[in-house]
This record gives C-alpha cells, structure tokens and sequence, in this order.
C-alpha cells in the first residue's frame, strides 16, 4: 500500500530548541494511525506542520509522493481536515453557520450531521453545547469537505461513552472508504481500537513506528506459567535450559525459541499440575511505558 | 482571497456587536443631539455629527481589536491557516472588511446626523445656512466625515498592530482606546514643549490624527505645524509602517 504522506529527517526548532529532532516516519493511505507520545513530545507540532502552520527547518515532508515546500503547502493542507488541540469554532455562529463559513454543500452537511448525529443541535448557537457537543462539530469540520487525510489531536476529550463509541465507528467506517486518518490520544485503550499503526514519540524523536498486530505480537514471546508448585517448576524449567523468572504468584517462561510443547511435556511428565497459562499481554499502554521509562532511564544514566 | 473576504464578511454580520453597533451609534449621537440643545453654537455639533466620529473611533477599535484577536482566542486561526496558508492575506482581508465597515458606519453617521439634528432641533439651523470656511453647514458635515474617515486608517492600522501583539481583545481594545485618545494631546504637550517647528517630532503618530480635525478647523495647524499635504502624506507612511510592523507581529504570533 503506498504512503499519503511521508516525513524525512524532518527537524523543526523553536529559538535553540529542537521540538521535532530528525524525525522519520510514513503514513499509509487508508491507514489509522495512532500518534502517541507524552505531552511535550512534539505531536501537535508534526500537525500543524503537516496543516503548513508551521514551517520547518530541515529535512522533507513528502504528500503522496510530492515534496511540499512552502510554495506548494496548499496542495497538502486543503486535502487535510484537522481538529488540534481545541475545535476551531467561533461562539457567535451555529453549528450549521459554521459549515456555511467553510463553503460546504448542503448534501455534505446533510451527509456529516448524520453521520455524527448533530441534528437536534446544528441551528443553535455553539454557546449552548457542551463541551463534548463542541468536540463533535470539530470532528465534524474536519470530515465536512471530504479530506484524504483527516488529523484528529485528542478527539475523545469530552466525549462521554457513547460518544465515544460513535466516533470510532465513525474512524472505523471512513478509514475503510479510504480516508487516512492520523489521531493522538492519552486515552490508550482507545486509541488501541481504531489504529492499524501507532507511531511513539518522546522528546520530538521518533521511538518506533509499529502495526498493531506485530505490537501485539511482541508480548507473545514469553508465557505466563501458574502451577500447584511454581518453585519447584521453575527449577524444574532452569535444569533444562529455559529461561524462567517469578512472576509474583506465577512464572514467566520466555517463548522467543517457540518451545512451548517442550516445556509443557517437560512439567506434566514429572507431575506438575498446570493451573493456568496465558500469553504475557502487550497492550499499547505496556508498550508505551515501557520506550518512555527505559528512555529516561537511559537519559538517566548518562 | 475571495473566500477569504466572504468568509470575514459571513464572520462579521453574524456578531451582534457589529449588527448592532449602529443603533449604539445612533442613542449616543440622538443623546450628544438633544443634551446640546440648550447650548451655544450648536452648527458646531451638526458639523461635529453628533460626536459620532469619537463614537464611531470606539466601536472601530473595538471590531479592530476583536476581529485580530478572536482567532487566536477561539483558536480559528490555525483552520484559517490550514486552509489559505497566507497569514499575510489573512491580516490584509481582516483589515479590508474592517475598512469596509468603517465606510458603512461613516454612511450611517451621515445618515443619523440628518435624522438626530431633525429631532433635536426641527428645522432650525438648516444644512444649507453659511457656516464655517464660508461653506454651509453640509458642506462642513461632509468634511467632517471624509477627514474622520481618512484618519481611521491609522485607527485600524495601529489597532490592528496592537492586537497582533496582545493576548486578548480587551487589552488590545484599551491599550488602542489610550493611544489614540490620548495620542493627540500628548503629541500637542510635546511639540510645544520642544517649541521647535521644524523639529521631527511634529512627525509623530500622535499628531497624525489632527488630520479629523484641519480640514475642518484650518487653524488647527498652528497645533500640528504640518500642512494639510504634511499631514495625508505622514497618515500613509505610519499607516505603511504600522501594517509592516503588525503583519511581523501576527506572523510571528504563536499559535
């Protein structure tokens, strides 16, 4: 599948600070992609420099397959729809005044307050939504002139439940039309759900860019072992070579050689009993915490 | 740029302040009418329109100030961005649909002053009677408005600047209101001070707003020590200077 868009070395100081250091990575069309990263990494500042706010000072920012420079930057940013940091909404206007501001068509507006279920709403003055009513007409500005790449900066803010799941589905059902969307969350287990890709970033550089299946597959490389007598299996375990460690009222055995029927032949022929046994879970959250604390760590240590 | 203006005009007519501001206009000017009633020359305040040109000065710099500042506080400026990726064409077509609204409020200034002055003082003091400058009362009114509305290029100007350095509509709304009323007095202090007509100081900005006020008043250049030329010409070099340095302030304004 080929990229929307694609970063290249790209470095963008503020004064003598880097906010984005380097910075490699490539969007798949059609894809989700969850940007993640604490707060501080650089996340609004990829967006707004992908939306042409910002200039950069180094490296290219190629949409599909064009170098955009400053003179071009048109071509990329009226192809992106965005929703960053807090909905670009004016408290005077309504929600339907607000579509009318951006030229939309009746059949487009028809089409995207149905798709977010604005419709009881969309006439009164945006002073009188919630927040989360807000966050919607945001999401749903950045859907209305039919974009190629849609940039969403914390979409669930304020959304409650069903909200919530509304707006994946909406993600969900938009991504598969071939719309690529690039959205940051704190809220991991979300983001989780919606994305095929997750990019992490930390300190404006890039820590990985993974699909979500073979993020999920890092955390198949070890199993977590309960039996009647954990201490004796472990030993068990370490006579014959595997890599074994306590796991609180477990044991984790490593995977990575696949030995699995080895081991479990190993414990029942000397009477073990076997009471449970499950995949070590790598979740996106583990994943991200586990780069952001070995990176300070690291940062610590020098 | 075109979506650009129709965008600003769309922004502008759907706030209330501004669909309303010429009722404001024309209570302050019915109120300056009938409280001048019982007072001396009162072709002065026909010709003055009722004030209206200090009011209209209010509610400009308050649209100026708002117009500028609303994109950063409601964070509309970066979809503003993202979609026409011309700051500088963002600030120029704010600072057109401003002036386009000051031209409206100038033609409702003229309108009120006819209907205020009817009100006020019934069929006295006719609009055609010899006034000042041996021009009639009219002719006087008209000179009024085209002088107030030429010296509102600087008010826009330097508002905008003001905005594109503040945070908020509210600071940029004083902090123009103090500059601009102030301006002129100060600006008088200064070069009487210094005593010297020939001194660069009658070329400040301050003084640059006596253009309201000379070609009404001829005498008023006994005060400005520049020449009604003087005065055009240093209004569109500080207006120049003013767009120059607030389009740098509004494109270096963090978003």
């Amino acid at each position: 599948m080929s990229d929307i868009l694609v970063f290249k070395n790209l470095t963008k100081q503020f004064g003598k600070h880097k906010v984005l250091d380097n910075l490699s990575f490539h969007i798949p069309k059609g894809h989700v992609v969850g940007l993640v990263g604490p707060n501080g990494s650089g996340k609004s500042t990829i967006m707004k420099c992908i939306l042409g706010i910002y200039p950069y000072e180094q490296g290219a920012l190629y949409f599909e397959g064009q170098k955009i420079t400053s003179k071009n930057v048109n071509r990329m940013s009226s192809r992106t729809g965005a929703l960053i940091e807090s909905p670009s909404i004016y408290p005077f206007l309504t929600g339907m005044q607000h579509f009318k501001l951006y030229s939309a068509t009746k059949a487009d507006v028809a089409d995207v307050v149905n798709l977010m279920g604005m419709g009881k709403y969309i006439n009164s003055k945006v002073t009188r939504y919630s927040f989360g009513v807000k966050q919607k007409l945001g999401i749903a500005l950045a859907l209305i002139n039919k974009p190629d790449l849609v940039i969403l900066d914390e979409p669930m803010n304020g959304l409650d439940l069903m909200a919530t799941l509304d707006l994946r589905k909406i993600i969900t059902s938009e991504a598969q039309r071939g719309i690529t969307f690039i959205v940051s969350s704190h809220i991991l287990s979300e983001l989780e759900k919606i994305s095929d890709d997750i990019i992490l970033i930390n300190n404006g550089k890039m820590f990985f860019q993974t699909t979500m299946p073979e993020l999920r597959g890092l955390g198949q490389r070890s199993y977590i072992l309960t039996t009647n007598d954990n201490k004796a299996a472990k030993n068990l375990l370490l006579q014959h070579g595997f890599v074994v460690a306590d796991n609180g009222s477990s044991i984790q055995i490593d995977n990575s050689a696949r030995q699995l029927n080895d081991f479990l032949t190993l414990l029942i022929e000397n009477h073990i009993e076997l009471l449970d046994i499950s995949h070590q879970g790598m979740d996106l959250e583990t994943a991200t915490l586990s780069y952001i604390k070995g990176s300070r760590e690291a940062v610590h240590n020098d | 740029m075109i979506d650009l203006l129709k965008q600003e005009f769309f922004k502008l007519v759907h706030q209330k302040g501004i669909l309303f501001s010429p009722l404001v206009l024309f209570g302050l000017m019915l109120f300056v009418g009938i409280s001048s009633k019982n007072t001396g020359d009162l072709n002065y305040y026909i010709t003055q329109s009722f004030a209206g040109g200090e009011w209209a000065d209010v509610l400009l710099i308050i649209a100026s100030a708002n117009i500028v500042t609303m994109e950063f506080e409601h964070g509309t400026i970066k979809h503003m961005i993202a979609q026409h990726n011309n700051r500088f064409l963002i600030y120029f077509t704010k600072m057109i649909v401003v002036s386009a609204y000051c031209v409206v409020l100038h033609g409702f200034m003229f309108i009120f002053t006819i209907v205020v002055k009817y009100i006020s003082y019934g069929s006295t003091h006719p609009f055609g009677a010899i006034y000042d400058n041996n021009q009639t009362v009219m002719q006087n009114l008209m000179t009024f408005l085209f002088s107030n509305l030429f010296s509102c290029l600087l008010i826009i100007t330097i508002v905008f600047l003001i905005a594109s350095l503040s945070r908020t509509s509210s600071i940029a709304a004083v902090v123009g209101l103090l500059f601009i009323f102030m301006g002129t007095p100060i600006s008088n202090l200064l070069i009487h001070m210094v005593g010297n007509g020939s001194s660069i100081i009658k070329w400040n900005p301050g003084n640059m707003f006596n253009v309201a006020f000379q070609f009404l008043t001829p005498g008023t250049i006994h005060t400005s020590l520049l020449s009604d030329g003087e005065l055009i010409i240093g209004n569109l070099i500080w207006a120049g200077l003013f767009i120059a340095i607030g389009y740098y302030a509004f494109k270096k304004k963090r978003i």
